[in-house]
Order: structure tokens, then sequence, then C-alpha cells
């Protein structure tokens, strides 16, 4: 201690404290070590000798030091891997001090925490671009997903138009035809072909979680005699007996047509594809505001364990041999869940199933007026040929007198120099609007009845819009049965 | 022999360690270990003009965690007195650590107006995760220069630690100019 210059001996004293691990390095004017000083304690640091020259850090350290500051501190200098030390460098005239105090457990145990904090930070700053990452993968697939279902719905909408030609024309052929197989079977094609696109249109909308309906009186007994006419001839083929039970008469039921459609020919189709001998049958109850459809057969029947499994999609139990994209049991439920029901299934393996769903119905209300429509002046506005010559042909076949335009114009035109009791007009024209026209027609005939129809959209989201000025909506395919109900209801609601 | 001390800075986790180990040792580890403090190491340049003996302060890294507080800790500034160049590191694959750099260089152009200061762009070897375009840059005024680096594959460590070394060495005056 006495050799140290005063005033490193008094920083020693004030600011090192009495640390054992501290060591006062003198040198001469060229940085040589002429002296090494324990104050403390011992401790010896093999790379300081007395006459050598200091190792690199801390030649490094004394140079950067501004030799006017009295007292200078660098903290933390590595002088290898495991030895840190703060260095302390003292002006003493000429000559200049380093004072070193070991601090490698200090720093250790600093290191190690800060080594940790960085090793989160860098997993934190990851994770962050990971979830921006998958946000924006996100978005794509979003993307992807919603040009998916555009492009199925578009896909449906383009079957939608054939096939109501191919049906119309099949209904005029089984007018006139003396063998009633060739329309019949186009009409039953037609039916599996639009069931199958009704099937593909639901899942692309169940991947979006919704089911729009389109909810209109229901005609029970024209829906019941189609699909007895639709079965009929497959189960005969296949030496079934199809017994279709007749509708109660005290329900009304309205729903979505199109969807109740849908699920009796997925679970007729079912039970008729899958029986082999014996019968299928469809029965209608009415109790307690509920009307009970009951589709049973005596085919091989299904185990408890595939009870819940058969209604995921693309999953069929017998995967040899049999039709279908295993989507019908999974649309079914999703279907009549959003109507409003519950599917229900009992079943004996060996003895045959039983699919139950019920859906709310109501007494018989107004009971349409059965209107003779001889003479009925009707403005017919279409812009596809094919669809507008079937229309015309169903309407001329009950003596309509129909008027026909192709667009907003010539409806105009038709309207403002005759009288009609009715209008119908597509949604969707080259020229002007379904609303438009209707709205037009309105305008110059107050007391005229409107009817919009259309292959795409959904007639609860028209009757938001159009709900004002058109009086029924009528969905494609149009089948006469259903055009007939539907001009009968109009009329009986302007009576 | 002149000699020039070049400090070495940037945010935790971009490479500096790795950089100087590169030039000054020619090796490089994948494991990552912080630095708390300084590491101090030297290798002599042999440039056409002149020979150089570089000493090289590997500073700890800032922590943007720490930005608000104190970007530049007292510790690091100790570190800086009487440097003659600066390295600014940031990572290409993490775009916060160029923020980092940009900040300090705002800091180092009022603290040391005169200091020559190059920007490297470490970790060039990962082109699947680099995450720094061209534009990321902008707001870097007055560098000496800048250069994309891999400590990995070692590319432009020679090239940046010698143009440094001509930068700072361009003026002298040969050879009494010890320091």
């Amino acid at each position: 201690m006495t050799s140290l210059p005063m005033e490193t001996a008094e920083y020693l004293q004030t600011e090192v404290l009495m640390d054992t691990r501290c060591l006062v390095v003198l040198l001469d004017a060229d940085g040589r070590v002429t002296g090494l000083e324990c104050p403390w304690g011992e401790w010896p640091l093999a790379a300081l000798r007395i006459g050598s020259a200091l190792p690199e850090p801390l030649r490094a350290v004394l140079d950067a030091s501004p030799p006017d500051q009295a007292v200078q501190l660098y903290p933390f200098i590595y002088l290898d891997d495991s030895q840190v030390v703060d260095v302390h460098v003292c002006a003493n005239g000429a000559n200049r001090q380093l004072i070193l105090r070991d601090v490698s457990e200090v720093h250790q145990a600093e290191l190690k925490f800060q080594q940790k904090a960085h090793e989160v930070s860098l997993l934190l700053e990851k994770q962050a671009q990971l979830n921006r990452q998958l946000e924006l993968q996100k978005v794509e697939l979003e993307r992807a997903s919603k040009a998916k279902s555009r492009f199925i719905a578009s896909m449906s909408h383009e079957f939608r138009t054939p096939i109501t030609s191919i049906m119309g024309h099949a209904d005029l052929l089984s007018r006139t035809a003396s063998d009633a197989n060739p329309p019949a079977a186009i009409q039953r094609a037609s039916w599996h072909l639009l069931t199958l696109v009704e099937n593909l249109l639901e899942e692309a909308r169940q991947g979006q979680g919704t089911v729009h309906l389109n909810p209109a009186h229901v005609d029970l007994d024209a829906v019941l005699k189609d699909m007895a006419a639709l079965f009929g001839e497959q189960a005969r083929s296949k030496g079934l007996e199809l017994r279709i039970g007749a509708s109660p008469s005290d329900a009304s039921l309205e729903t979505d047509e199109l969807r109740l459609r849908q699920v009796l020919i997925n679970l007729l189709g079912n039970a008729v594809r899958y029986t082999r001998e014996g019968q299928v049958e469809l029965n209608t109850v009415f109790s307690d505001d509920r009307l009970e459809f009951r589709v049973s057969d005596t085919g091989p029947g299904i185990s408890e364990s595939d009870r819940e499994r058969i209604f995921k999609p693309f999953m069929r139990l017998d995967e040899t041999g049999q039709s279908g994209a295993g989507l019908g049991l999974s649309i079914t439920r999703h279907l009549v869940d959003a109507m409003g029901g519950q599917i229900e299934l009992d079943s004996e393996p060996g003895r045959g199933s039983t699919f139950r769903f019920t859906l709310a119905a109501t007494p018989p209300g107004k009971t349409p007026i059965p209107h003779d429509l001889e003479g009925l002046r009707v403005l017919l506005v279409e812009d596809d040929p094919d669809a507008l010559a079937i229309l015309e042909l169903f309407l001329a076949d009950w003596g309509v007198e129909v008027h026909s335009a192709s667009g907003l114009s010539e409806a105009q035109t038709l309207a403002g120099s005759q009288g009609f009791d009715l209008v119908i007009s597509d949604l969707n024209l080259d020229e002007g609007s379904g609303g438009e026209v209707l709205q037009a027609v309105r305008a110059l005939q107050p007391e005229c009845r409107t009817m919009l129809c259309s292959g795409s959209g959904v007639s609860s989201v028209w009757r938001e819009h159009y709900g004002g000025f058109a009086d029924d909506f009528l969905m494609k395919p149009v089948q006469p049965d259903t055009l007939r109900a539907a001009i009968e209801r109009v009329l009986s609601d302007a009576a | 022999m002149i000699s020039r001390k070049i400090c070495v800075l940037g945010a935790f986790a971009v490479g500096k360690t790795s950089l100087t180990r590169r030039f000054v040792h020619g090796v490089f580890d994948e494991r990552y270990l912080t630095t708390l403090g300084v590491k101090i190491d030297t290798k002599t340049v042999k440039l056409d003009t002149a020979t150089v003996k570089l000493v090289i302060w590997d500073i700890e890294g800032a922590d943007p965690a720490d930005h608000e507080v104190q970007l530049v800790n007292s510790r690091m500034k100790a570190y800086l007195q009487g440097t003659d160049g600066i390295l600014l590191v940031a990572d290409g694959t993490r775009p916060s650590t160029v923020d980092v750099a940009r900040d300090i260089h705002q800091w180092l152009l009022a603290e040391y107006p005169d200091v020559p200061v190059t920007l490297l762009v470490n970790k060039s070897d990962l082109a699947d995760l680099w995450q720094v375009d061209h534009h990321a840059l902008d707001g870097f005024d007055g560098l000496l220069q800048k250069f994309t680096t891999s400590a990995l594959s070692g590319e432009n460590v020679e090239l940046i630690f010698f143009s440094l070394a001509e930068a700072l060495t361009k003026n002298d005056e040969p050879p009494d100019g010890d320091r």
C-alpha cells in the first residue's frame, strides 16, 4: 500500500472498498508493468508480470483512456472467456495505474440472466413474425375459400339454367309422349343432378357457416307426389315396395321447399340405394304444431357405433360400388338443423333404419282459392329464351294470356300500353334488373301483382330488398305445380 | 505502426461478435452467446499505404426493450471514448434491429459527428428469412458505406474491415503517427 501514489490509494479506499480480488497495476510511461499490489488479499493474475507489456485488452483500455482524466472506469472488460474485470485507469503524472477488480462472478450471474432475457426476446420476435405470417396466410386462405365458394355458387347457377330447361321440356314430353319412360328418366336424372348440385352448394355454404333459407308455403302434396315419381321406378327396378303416405290435411308448412326436397331426396335416395329387399316408406304426421317426416327402410341397418359417423361429410359405411359423394347425410343434418328441426335415427342392424325429423307447422290458414287462370293477363320478363319458352308453355297451358319481354325497357313499353293482372320477372336481366321491372310496372299499374324469379340468391335476402314491391318469390328451376301454387297464392292474397 | 480503434455496435444477437471472430480468428460458431461488457481484439492489416493495427471493441448489444430508458448505456459510452471508426450492425432477418441501428446512428451523429460509420446488414446467408429491403435502410444519412455481410460464409467480412481501415488512415502522415 505504501508504494501506491496518494490519489490511487485514496481512490481505492473510497471507491473500490476492501475487495480482496483487487489488483493495482503500476505502469511506466510506455505502459510496461513496474509493480503489482494486491492491497487486501491475494489475487495472482497470470497474465500480468512485472517488466512485461500489458495484455492486449488492458493495453487497449489504457490507450483509449483520456490522459487528462483523473480516474476513468471501464466496466466488464473480458480478459478471456472466463475472466472479466472492471478497469479503473488512474492518472498520476506521466505514469498511470490500472486498478483491476475481478468481477467474473457478478458478470457471470448477470450474463446468464441477460442470455435468457435475449433468448426469450428472440423467441418472442420469432413468434410475432410467425403470427404475422400466419395472419397473412389466413387472409390468403380466406380469400381462396371465398373464391372457391363463389365458384361453386356460380357453377350451381350455371347448372340450374339447363336443368330448368331439361325439366320443363321433360314435363312437356310427359304430357304428349305415349311412352312415359324417356321423360321420366330425364326428370329423374335432372332431380338427381340438381340434388348433387345443391349438396355441393350446401357444402360450400357450410364452409362459410351459414345456410340461407327461402321460406315459403310448401305444397306438401306436390312434394310427396314428386318423391313417389322420382323413386318409384328405381324402387320397382330393385323389387322394392315404395310407400309414400298421404300428406296430413290439417297441416300447413312454411319452409324452404328446395331444401326440404333435398333432405327427402337424400334420405329416400339412401334408403332405396342400400335396401336390397322389402320396402321403403315415407310418412308424415302432424301433431302439436310439428310435422314429422319419417323415412323407413328394411335395409341392413346401422350399428350403434356408426350412427354418429354417418353424419360426417364424405363418409360412407359401404365403400364398395355405391354412388354418391358421401355428402348426403352430413348436409341433411345441417339443413334440418337450419330449418329448425332435428334429425334422429332409429336403427337395428339387420332389420332396417328410420330417419325422423320434425319441422314447425301450423294448422291450415287461408287456403289459396283455386283460381281459373283462363284469360289471366301476365307480363313475363325473362332474358333466357329457353327459360322463357318453358314458362310461356306452362302459362299458355292454363289458358293464361302471356306477353313476353326480355328486359326493362321492353317491359316498360308493354306495361305502358296495356293492363296486366300479374308480372313475373327474372331477377338478373341483361338489361335492367327484376327489381326495377317490378317497380316500373307497379308505378304504372298499382293493382298488378308481382313475382320475382331467380336461379341464384336467396329469397330471404330478396325479401329485404324487394319485399316492398314483390308479392312472391320463385326459385328456379320452376316447376309447373310450384308456379301454379304461387300464382294462386298471390291472387288469393290480392282477393 | 499506426493503430486505430474500431467499435462494433448494434442490437443484441445481430452477429457483432461473430463478425469480429470471423475477421480476427477466421472462425464461426452457430451458438448464440450474448456479450455483456466488451471484448477487445486486435488484428494487424496491411494496406497499400500502411500497416495498421486494428483494435476492435466488440461492444455488448443494445436491447430494444431498454430503448425508452437508454439505448446507449453508460458502459457503452465509456467504451466508445476515443473511437476512430464504427461498424454499426443490423440483422437482415429482424427488421427491428435496423430500427435500433437507425436510432444508434442518430445518437452517433450527435455525439461523434466526425467518426465514420459503416452499416452492416448481417446474416445474408439466411436468404429465406431475409426481411430487410433497400427501402428499410432509408434514414441513415452520412454513412461511410453500407454492406450486407455473413459471418457464417464470410461474405464481405474482410472487405468491411479493410475499407474502414483505409478510410481511417487516408489522411495519415506516414508512419510516425503512432498512437
